[in-house]
């Protein structure tokens, strides 16, 4: 199984352990790792800024960079989004090489290599900060929106592998974290209004470390908190399930 | 004014803005609710979203046969293309009736023709009657929300505004109170009108009918009491038949409140004995927004405000920061429909966190349309220029692995140096926020060693 | 015919979506095993009384002596267990504003005539002579317009009673 790695171009300049923590965890599981040097950026930025034609330039490098692996995983639900969602407007047809074959690292351990267990342990309180295109463009968890169907969440069905683990319950457990790419500077006022709500969720249910999918809810939330001293850590997903926070 | 701008004043108070948060999610967790009770819900929203769309893709052939129906049940039908034929129409049965005083209950679209302005600069007095927007209009200001217009307010608020206008004593603020003052001062009006103007939930094709869906009454008196009845229609507003009323009663008040269903759901088939229906159909841009095939599905809006309910940013920046008259995500993708310039910064006035998409009854897929409304905007030649310009940038830097690179190990050690030299937007990011510290090697330097 | 009806069907005849698939839709709606337990449950979280008689005249007797003469007293076709709806039609027309005027509103409704669903409701109600004016009743009036604070008596009558018979 040879699986292309993709990280978003701010976990490779800023968080290197998450990256770090993805590539051990699929090894750990028998994966064929490879990380192209070639990557850039899914293109997201520009297809948000509305514009897509800018977008496109990346998306085609995505694919020609990717097209030759036999999975695609990355650990950004954000991105992975883009590629299945956003990719075939864009790029149309062009995308069907990488669409079906592009995996955010929860759903991939999940459902492709089928992971039972995990050699992890970790000793904080975890609040689990849901990503939106997580939740609700690759349905990684049941939406709070869609109470009427059958509940279940990828993210915390692995953390619960994790020894030890201590999920701690939001009041708001899906909720957008205001972080929104460029919205989070073209909105800024509203962006960290709803950034320093979940923080005040985060604290209420007495969390000591908020994970993610997505790193850049937690560069948002976690650029709030260490300006407030809030005290809160935050680590993406992979690092906790490779036993990182033992 | 764009968006930013306005949302900024209402956050800055942020006991308000916190409470106006919080007002709302309560009415979402009432939504969520009133669905878990409901097992087939998902599948009563595909219902929903499937009348609508067939509903668009029929509605010249629907229209003709409401219609008809209508007119063999005694109801005129009349037809307006916009918003000043729309006025000029109902001024006219009115001032052909010699009407000086109206009820009206609430109607979106009444809103967005300005009825109410245009009867009163030609002499006629009108009432909202529903409780909400009778608040924002003794106050002289738009609703802030479809189904709670007076939510931007709080009871000190209110009961300042009914001091002044009502008499009531100035420490009266309790909300049972306060509705029974209006509900008082109302009766007098209701009885003493002369036409009642009514919005319309939904017209029935096959029958004929229109329904109209109220909790306060106002509507049935509005409607029952005076001689005569006028009822405003958007074309968008016909569903195929009388039994697909069942599913969109189910689906409107759960979404709206969190209720099983309106208190009232009221069906006008005829005019009452001795009395006049007119029903007025207007398009008022409708007609060309069907022809835009990634934005038609907003039509399909049955207008029950669950998506402002559940959107983070409507929620803390408050229903007047969208200037529109339909605010929230909804809002965003209508507004630019009819006005481009004026509203170019809505569809950015989101994360596109897709929660309206996911709340939404008739399944718009209203956060796709907020992205795809950015694209056309940008097409227009709209939106922020600077920005644009350095998407452009970055679309050919991100598609060049040389360019990215050099770009990368150019950012970090920006990031490391004084912060005079950032760009603005780093400079807005760090107004509130710090930035991550700056790792010693990036993702790819540490991989290039785990390999060895 | 007027000019902008020519020209609003002409525009949608423009611009409708092409290719729409027929539309069959399945019977899916909630059905409750004892639809009169539903009924009473959902009619008391709306806000209104349920009694239960054992006939019409022994409704109409705790009518008279429950409510003033300012009380309005109205026989219901059905009602739905889901919601805790009623539907009364309008058949003698003349007085269509008259039970929103009272301050307390009876309405009569046989056990029987209880359904599970909005969706068996309308099917019930579209087999019949459709009323001039027909609404469907779920409680007293009420609003939450004044800071989402819930009161009881809007416009509408401030007390509902239904009879069950």
């Amino acid at each position: 199984m040879r699986v292309g790695l993709f990280i978003p171009c701010y976990v490779d300049q800023f968080f290197p352990s998450a990256g770090m923590a993805t590539v051990e965890l699929l090894e750990n599981h028998g994966c064929d790792v490879a990380f192209p040097e070639a990557q850039t950026c899914c293109g997201q930025p520009m297809a948000n800024a509305g514009c897509s034609g800018d977008a496109a330039a990346a998306a085609r490098h995505f694919v020609d960079t990717f097209s030759g692996y036999d999975y695609v995983v990355s650990p950004s639900g954000s991105c992975v989004a883009m590629v299945k969602h956003q990719y075939p407007k864009i790029v149309g047809n062009a995308a069907s090489s990488v669409v079906s074959k592009t995996y955010e690292i929860c759903e991939f351990l999940l459902d492709v290599v089928k992971v039972t267990q995990l050699q992890a342990s970790c000793s904080k309180l975890v609040a689990i900060q849901m990503a939106c295109h997580g939740t609700r463009e690759l349905r990684l968890a049941t939406g709070s929106e869609r109470p009427a169907l059958p509940t279940f969440s990828k993210p915390r069905q692995l953390l619960e592998m994790v020894d030890g683990m201590q999920l701690v319950e939001l009041q708001r457990p899906d909720e957008c974290c205001g972080f929104g790419g460029l919205f989070s500077i073209d909105e800024v006022d509203v962006s960290c209004a709803m950034g320093d709500d979940k923080l005040s969720d985060f604290q209420q249910a007495r969390a000591e470390l908020v994970v993610s999918t997505d790193m850049s809810c937690l560069m948002h939330l976690g650029g709030l908190s260490s300006r407030q001293d809030r005290g809160l850590k935050f680590a993406h997903i992979a690092e906790v399930l490779n036993g990182d926070w033992a | 004014m764009k968006h930013p701008e306005a949302a900024a004043g209402f956050v800055a108070d942020s006991a308000k803005s916190s409470w106006h948060d919080q007002a709302l999610w309560g009415v979402r967790t009432k939504r969520d609710a009133a669905v878990s009770a409901i097992p087939e819900w998902e599948e009563l929203r595909e219902q929903g979203a499937r009348i609508k769309a067939w509903s668009l893709a029929h509605l010249d052939d629907l229209l003709v046969q409401f219609e008809a129906q209508c007119q063999q049940n005694g109801i005129v039908v009349h037809w307006a293309a916009d918003g000043p034929e729309h006025n000029r129409i109902v001024h006219g049965i009115l001032a052909k009736h010699r009407v000086k005083k109206l009820v009206k209950s609430k109607s979106m679209l009444t809103e967005e023709c300005g009825l109410n302005e245009h009867l009163e600069a030609q002499g006629m007095e009108v009432i909202d009657t529903d409780l909400g927007e009778r608040i924002v209009q003794l106050r002289h200001e738009p609703p802030s929300h479809i189904v709670l217009p007076a939510i931007h307010l709080q009871k000190e608020e209110i009961a300042e505004t009914f001091h002044k206008t009502m008499g009531t004593p100035a420490d009266m603020t309790d909300e049972t109170e306060l509705t029974r003052a209006a509900r008082k001062d109302l009766r007098e009006r209701f009885l003493q009108a002369e036409a009642g103007v009514t919005g319309v939930n939904f017209a029935v094709a096959d029958k004929g009918i229109v329904v109209v869906c109220t909790n306060e009454g106002n509507a049935d008196l509005g409607a029952g009491l005076p001689r005569l009845h006028i009822a405003c229609m958007g074309i968008e507003k016909i569903i195929p038949k009388f039994d697909h009323l069942s599913v969109f009663t189910r689906l409107l008040a759960r979404s709206a409140t969190g209720q099983p269903i309106t208190v009232y759901t009221s069906h006008f088939h005829k005019p009452k004995p001795g009395g006049e229906m007119h029903v007025v159909i207007v398009d008022n841009g409708r007609s060309a927004l069907l022809g835009r095939k990634d934005f038609r599905r907003s039509l399909g809006c049955i207008r029950c405000g669950a998506c402002m309910n559940t959107c983070p940013i409507y929620r803390r920046s408050g229903g007047h920061s969208y200037m529109a008259t339909v605010p929230g995500p909804i809002g965003s993708t209508l507004a630019p429909s009819k006005d481009p310039k004026t509203h170019d910064s809505l569809p950015f006035a989101s994360t596109l966190c897709g929660s309206c998409t996911d709340v939404c009854p008739v399944k718009i897929d209203l956060h796709q349309q907020l992205l795809a409304w950015r694209g056309e905007l940008v097409k227009m030649g709209y939106g922020d220029r600077k920005k644009i310009r350095s998407m452009k940038l970055a679309g050919k830097v991100l598609s060049s692995p040389t360019l990215y690179k050099l770009a990368g190990i150019g950012a970090r050690i920006a990031l490391r140096g004084p912060r005079f030299v950032l760009p603005s937007e780093a400079k807005k990011w760090l107004t509130n926020r710090d930035l991550p510290p700056v790792p010693a090697e990036s993702f790819r330097a540490r991989y290039r060693r785990h390999q060895k | 015919m007027t000019e902008a009806r020519t020209s609003i069907l002409a525009a949608l005849r423009e611009n409708r979506p092409k290719g729409e698939a027929d539309l069959v839709l399945e019977d899916i709606a909630i059905q409750y095993e004892d639809p009169f337990v539903s009924f009473s449950a959902m009619m008391k979280k709306n806000g209104g009384l349920v009694v239960a008689m054992d006939s019409a005249d022994s409704a109409v007797a705790d009518f008279a002596n429950r409510c003033g003469p300012d009380g309005v007293l109205l026989e219901g076709e059905l009602a739905v267990a889901e919601n805790a709806a009623i539907w009364i039609p309008f058949r003698d027309e003349a007085e269509r504003a008259r039970p929103f005027l009272a301050e307390t509103l009876a309405v009569i409704v046989r056990r029987a005539d209880i359904v599970s669903n909005m969706a068996q409701a309308y099917a019930r109600i579209g087999t019949g002579e459709l009323p001039g004016y027909g609404v469907f009743m779920a409680g007293p009036s009420k609003t939450a317009d004044i800071a989402q604070c819930l009161v009881i008596g809007a416009h509408g009558p401030i007390e509902f009673v239904t009879y069950l018979v």
